[in-house]
């Protein structure tokens, strides 16, 4: 497994370093500063340097790299060095970079050495860690033999919680990521949902989680049926679902119940994604360039929502890339604000609120600066966009339930429900043709 | 507050007197103080001595500390350490676990040898204790203890206590135990320290429900590297067992679970199973590409492999393998991997217009591989090249950035190869591009498509002289050596040339160094000068096909790199032992000596240090040289393996034979295969076939007709559970290869094996794995084709009266040759085992059996008043539709 771990600030220097096996020294990682970080050839994410490999993330102004001599599972090592900086950033107070890591060395060295061990992964997670690594306050023996269970992954809750409120806030976040095509096709459209939980339950509760899935209600009948009664018959067919650990996977597989005992804190219980049979993008973006000179042309870019008019879309942005060259713009919008920022070779077109089943349009007009050499023709970035609905979903699941019982507290939990549907890659791009495409609707198709 | 900023002299002296504080949290601020300048490199190692004292306090933040600094400086100051083991020692007694664990682990840490001795007592101790945190601390020593004196580990009996251990009810302790014995093993694949028997097989795949996410990981890992599965059912049960961790969040367990249930699936009989199983696997690996942008890189280099070993598992979803704008790039060359790899005649036209898309995007590299794929389509895909070259054309013509010019030219030429005479119409359209060219492999496949079409080319000979002859001293190798072929082309077809291939005759035999050049010349001019008819002859010889393999990784190599999916040799392609660059990290010996060199000090980003040529368009471009050689190489080959040929006899069949090898024919068999229907056709590959009787014995007649373009060189046939209990009695249709365009005609014969029983339907399943992948197809079974013959008609006649129940009734309706009909029903094996003629009225009972299914099969025909009947009766029951269907066959 993983040998040693390292992390480099921006400049190359190593700022902090744990070495699981001994194999690793200095010449190793000044290999990889002088062949890769100073030469700036961080092209793949696995590189291989002599004996050694080395698997780098990058993240703000550090680069975590783990390096090892032999065959080991990189998916692993990635999956775990993403969970570290999570850790990390859960006791840094969200912060992770070069900054933090100087400020909290020693805590890093504890954690890094809780998390692996001989460089095997024995347990990154920041809750389970937050019971027993607590800077500044000692651990009696007693409380130690306690929390050992919990520590070894056999329970996922710490033992005697007690909260006075009892609740959980469940978010369901829909991201939508689209590409169309030149053509006005749609080449891939997905939704990627997650369910974060938020666990404030005192014992240790059990609970049962059921939404609108159509394979469970087919295995559940009375319960489908009550929830036509109550006028939420759709049922949602999904592409695939994954659980967070705590989910009982056999139970699910056996009957599409989604039964947990939830640790305490924040964690994602699941993430589905459905794909473009079933998706229909929140907004259509049809964008039509019509060139004037070789100078100057206009873009114009029509939106319309397609979600339900009584949900309202919030900080819409649309980026409508412009070439390199662009000297001024101007722009006609009916709401928001559109502005051509050089930096981002764009024109950002800003709306607040955004109302379903509407539609708007900007139209900009683009002033090139000419130049007498001839230039690499504009690659043309797709437009991108992005957008919140609160309190909706694109693929329409719903909670039907969250049931938690807790056998010998008794207790009545609140449960509080959050909908949030979000661009994610939104790409639309720019059509191949110049001038207005009457032969193609407006409306995006599918192949 | 930081605590980098140590540097400064007498800061030494201050950080001892902080450490030797009363104050508890000037000791620790100041020893947090040490470990900041230790890591910066300053050398604090004098302050052992002082930090050593301390060791025995009781705040566990600050022991930590101080275990930290021993870690770092015991490899320089052995004998200092040793005096710490006392504390160590002490520690590991303590009431509190985390203490206990951390001492036990620090100690482990320290990689020399005589505490390694000291640590044998604690460990026992530790790795029975009563708390499992200790326990799964314990467990990993051991590997430690492994890496650093492994006879002490064989004589101390700890991975006797680690294989107790494995049925410990605290799922880390048992992944822990799983890892440490795996790891011992891959380091020692000599030894058997880790077999997975049947008892340790069950106590993992228990703890897999319950282990943390890595855990499941390590067992998973541990079952795809080392476990083979004893029975089919053993098998399922695991794979069932597995499939349900494939909804997991964790991408790594995905991978893990799909390597398993891959391997797993190769010792499971029952098809629909399989066909089930991999149905799974499709949308929880597209869920991968929803991961992090690293992870998507290692899954999409999975992916590959996944999809070269099942290509109809992901075929469908051929649209999430689509670039977004800002994949990194390192992802979007591994997705137009996979594209190449799904892209088949319907959905060509989707990918075409992916592929000019992404020609327009910023990375050369990428744009050139997008190029590059097109021209790779038209190739694998005849019925899409026309489509294809369109699109290439469609690109010299607008694009305004010079390498895609060159690059779709470099492809063009592997298109020209590949379908000679077809697309001709275009190359007016390429020279308009000529001056845009100055790479040298563009340069020369301009040179080559001018020599190979020189007929065709109004001026061949002036375009060479112009656009390429002027610096040819100066032209890189490859453009030289297509500069001399094709002017020794363009002279044959246009004979007026002769100065010019003089004149490039003379520079390439006199003015040059390069042997390769020099010798090619003075065969050409030598050739040239004895007979013009021969060295036409020579250099129009019909070219080998180009490969239009979409396989990549050598079988062989792909079958053994599924068991190290989500491995570091799954990223590389590599297998294990060659993954890492010397397998096992070099060990480091107890007396440290000097760092561990970078003796190779080459750079390879890891996806391109494959041991076969890499899967980009280079790898075609490659292939095309060397072939391109055999203008020459042909000739080669025939000087000296034919006596010479007198004068302009060159025997070019002989000259094919050579380069395509043919395979030995196969014995003739006595059958009218024209007549079989049609089954399947997977990949240009279609099979047709029918069950019959061949020497009395049922046989299922196949004929394999290989049309796609990868030659055949293994297959497995096999029949999934059927109502009828048939198995094939040999498993492949050699001899191999079976070169593309060719067909086999083969009669498999087929036995009885109950285990195969099973009520389906009148249906076979049938799948034939080949390289191609699996093709699999329904063939309707006979009855009449698996009756045997042997009956003696006494021992038949209780036995046909048993059947009672009636079937059906079928009017004949041509009474009059009623003996005909008689006569046809027993060709079939049918004994007669009951005659009644009386008033006018004749009935016959024929009887047949199969005796493997305890079948017995009854028709009577019944001639009376010149109206004829026939009754069929059966059993069991399920036969009777099938009898009925077949008889109507026979008696119409």
């Amino acid at each position: 497994m993983i040998s040693a771990i390292l992390f480099y600030n921006e400049k190359g220097e190593v700022i902090l370093l744990r070495n699981f096996r001994g194999d690793i020294r200095k010449s190793t990682s000044e290999a990889f500063r002088q062949k890769i970080l100073a030469k700036k050839d961080t092209k793949f994410p696995i590189v291989q340097l002599g004996r050694v490999t080395f698997f780098y993330i990058r993240v703000e102004d550090v680069y975590i790299v783990a390096c090892t001599g032999g065959n080991c599972n990189a998916a692993v090592v990635f999956e775990s060095l993403y969970k570290l900086v999570e850790v990390f950033k859960s006791y840094f107070g969200g912060l992770f970079n070069e900054d933090t890591i100087k400020k909290h060395f020693p805590l890093m060295y504890e954690l890094i050495d809780e998390a692996f061990d001989f460089g095997y992964p024995q347990n990154i997670d920041p809750e389970v860690l937050k019971t027993y690594i607590i800077q500044g306050k000692p651990i009696t023996a007693q409380k130690a033999q306690q929390l050992s269970v919990h520590a070894t992954g056999q329970s996922n809750r710490p033992p005697d919680l007690v909260y006075k409120n009892n609740e959980m806030y469940i978010d369901i976040i829909e991201q939508v990521d689209l590409l169309v095509s030149s053509r006005h096709t749609i080449l891939n459209a997905e939704v990627n949902g997650q369910i974060n939980l938020r666990v404030h339950l005192s014992g240790q509760p059990e609970c049962i989680f059921g939404f609108n899935d159509k394979l469970f209600m087919d295995k559940h009948n009375d319960l489908s049926q009550r929830a036509v009664r109550r006028g939420r018959g759709f049922q949602l067919e999904l592409d695939d679902i994954q659980f967070h650990k705590c989910v009982k996977l056999g139970r699910f597989n056996a009957d599409r119940t989604i039964a947990f005992v939830p640790p305490d804190g924040d964690f994602t219980l699941m993430r589905y994604r459905i794909s473009e049979r079933l998706v229909k993008p929140p907004f259509n973006v049809n964008p039509v360039i019509i060139e004037h000179t070789n100078t100057r042309f206009v873009v114009q870019v029509t939106i319309s929502s397609t979600f339900n008019p009584q949900f309202v879309a919030t900080q819409v942005v649309v980026k409508i890339p412009v070439p390199h060259n662009t000297a001024r713009t101007t722009c006609d919008v009916s709401i928001g604000a559109a502005k051509f920022e050089p930096t981002q070779h764009a024109i950002m077109w800003r709306i607040t609120n955004f109302p379903g089943c509407s539609s708007t349009q900007i139209t900009a007009s683009v002033q090139l600066l000419a130049s007498v050499v001839q230039q690499a023709p504009w690659p043309k970035p797709p437009i991108a966009m992005q957008f919140m609905v609160p309190m909706a979903t694109s693929s329409g699941l719903e909670v039907l339930f969250m049931n938690i019982t807790e056998n010998k507290l008794n207790y009545q939990a609140e449960r509080f429900i959050r909908y949030l549907t979000r661009g994610g890659n939104y790409l639309i791009r720019y059509p191949d043709t110049v001038g207005r495409n009457t032969e193609n609707p407006i409306k995006a198709t599918k192949n | 507050m930081s605590y980098f900023n140590t540097t400064k002299k007498g800061e030494i002296q201050e950080l001892r007197e902080g450490i030797g504080s009363t104050n508890l949290r000037t000791k620790k601020d100041s020893m947090k103080r040490v470990i900041g300048a230790m890591m910066a490199g300053t050398d604090v190692s004098s302050l052992l001595a002082s930090v050593l004292v301390n060791m025995q306090t009781t705040d566990l933040e600050l022991k930590k500390l101080i275990y930290l600094y021993l870690v770092n400086y015991s490899k320089s100051e052995p004998e200092l350490a040793v005096h710490a083991v006392n504390s160590f020692l002490k520690d590991a007694n303590d009431t509190n676990p985390l203490v206990r664990a951390l001492a036990l682990r620090t100690m482990a840490s320290i990689r020399i040898e005589q505490i390694a001795e000291y640590m044998c007592e604690p460990l026992h101790r530790c790795l029975n204790d009563k708390d499992p945190y200790v326990q799964k601390t314990a467990v990993l020593c051991v590997a430690k203890m492994y890496d650093i004196n492994p006879q002490l580990v064989e004589d101390e009996k700890f991975l006797d206590t680690l294989h107790t251990l494995l049925s410990n009810g605290n799922p880390l302790v048992v992944t822990n135990s799983v890892a440490t014995l795996a790891e011992i093993q891959t380091a020692h694949p000599e030894t058997t320290i880790f077999q997975i028997t049947p008892d340790i097989l069950q106590k993992m795949s228990a703890a897999l429900s319950q282990a943390s996410e890595w855990g499941q990981i390590t067992i998973l890992d541990a079952l795809a590297a080392w476990y083979t599965p004893q029975s089919p059912k053993e098998a399922e049960t695991l794979a069932e067992r597995v499939s349900i961790h494939l909804s997991h969040n964790n991408s790594s367990v995905v991978l893990s679970s799909t390597k398993v249930i891959i391997k797993l699936s190769e010792y499971i009989t029952d098809l629909n199973l399989v066909d089930k199983l991999m149905k799974k696997l499709t949308q929880p690996l597209v869920s991968l590409l929803s991961s992090f942008p690293e992870m998507r890189y290692i899954a999409l280099r999975n992916l590959n492999l996944i999809v070269q070993r099942l290509p109809s598992l992901l075929v469908s979803e051929i649209s999430v393998f689509f670039c977004k704008y800002n994949d990194p790039i390192y992802v979007k060359m591994e997705k137009l991997e996979i594209i190449m790899l799904l892209v088949n005649e319907q959905n060509v036209p989707q990918v075409l217009n992916e592929l000019k898309e992404y020609a327009t995007e910023v990375d050369i590299d990428f744009v050139r591989k997008a190029v590059s794929a097109i021209g790779r389509c038209a190739i694998l895909l005849p019925g899409a090249a026309g489509l294809c070259v369109d699109t290439l054309v469609h690109l010299i013509e607008t694009s305004q950035v010079n390498f895609v010019i060159q690059e779709a030219i470099i492809v063009i030429k592997d298109v020209f190869r590949r379908y000679p005479n077809k697309y001709e119409s275009i190359i007016g359209k390429l020279f308009s591009k000529i001056e845009e060219l100055d790479e040298p492999e563009a340069r020369a496949s301009m040179i080559w498509i001018l020599g190979e079409y020189a007929d065709r080319i109004e001026g061949a000979d002036n375009i060479l002289e112009t656009y390429f002859l002027e610096n040819f001293a100066d032209e890189p190798h490859i453009v030289q050596m297509a500069i001399l072929t094709a002017s020794v082309k363009i002279f044959l077809a246009i004979p007026s040339s002769q100065p010019l291939v003089q004149s490039v005759l003379k520079i390439a035999t006199k003015k040059t160094d390069n042997p390769d050049l020099r010798d090619r010349g003075f065969i050409y001019w030598r050739l040239l000068s004895v007979n013009k008819d021969m060295a036409k002859a020579i250099l129009n010889t019909p070219k080998p096909p180009i490969s239009t393999h979409k396989d990549l990784v050598p079988k062989d190599v792909l079958a053994e790199l599924i068991p190290y999916l989500g491995t570091l040799s799954s990223v590389v392609h590599k297998v294990p032992d060659s993954a890492a660059p010397t397998g096992q990290a070099p060990k480091q010996t107890s007396i440290p000596s000097g760092d561990f060199a970078f003796q190779q000090e080459e750079l390879v980003p890891a996806s391109q240090t494959q041991s076969y040529p890499p899967p980009t368009s280079h790898n075609f471009d490659a292939q095309a040289n060397d072939e391109e050689l055999i203008d020459f190489g042909a000739f080669g080959l025939s000087a000296y393996n034919t006596p010479a040929p007198a004068s302009s006899g060159i025997d070019l069949d002989f000259l094919t034979g050579m380069m395509g090898g043919t395979p030995a024919a196969p014995p003739k068999i006595d059958y009218n295969f024209d007549a079989l229907p049609q089954l399947a056709l997977h990949e240009g590959v279609c099979v047709f076939g029918q069950f019959g009787q061949l020497n009395r014995k049922t046989t299922f007649f196949l004929r394999f007709k290989n049309n796609s373009a990868t030659p055949i060189t293994r297959t497995d046939f096999r029949f999934n559970t059927n109502s009828f209990a048939l198995k094939p009695q040999s498993a492949d249709l050699g001899p191999f290869p079976i070169q593309p365009g060719q067909q086999r005609d083969v009669a498999i014969s087929c036995d009885f094996d109950q285990s195969q029983l099973k009520v389906t339907g009148p249906d076979v399943q049938v799948g034939i794995q080949c390289d191609l992948g699996m093709i699999m197809f329904a063939a309707r079974a006979k009855i009449l084709s698996l009756t045997q013959y042997n009956l003696a008609a006494d021992q038949s006649k209780p036995k046909a009266s048993s059947v009672k129940n009636r079937n059906a009734t079928h009017s004949i309706q041509n009474a009059s040759n009623f003996n005909e009909f008689v006569q046809r029903v027993s060709s079939y094996g049918f004994v007669e085992t009951n005659r009644m003629v009386k008033d006018g009225l004749t009935a016959v009972q024929l009887f047949n059996e199969i005796p493997a299914l305890n079948a017995l099969l009854v028709v009577e025909l019944i001639l009376k008043d010149n109206q004829a009947q026939c009754v069929s009766r059966t059993e069991p029951e399920y036969l009777a539709q099938m009898l009925n269907e077949e008889l109507t066959h026979i008696l119409v």
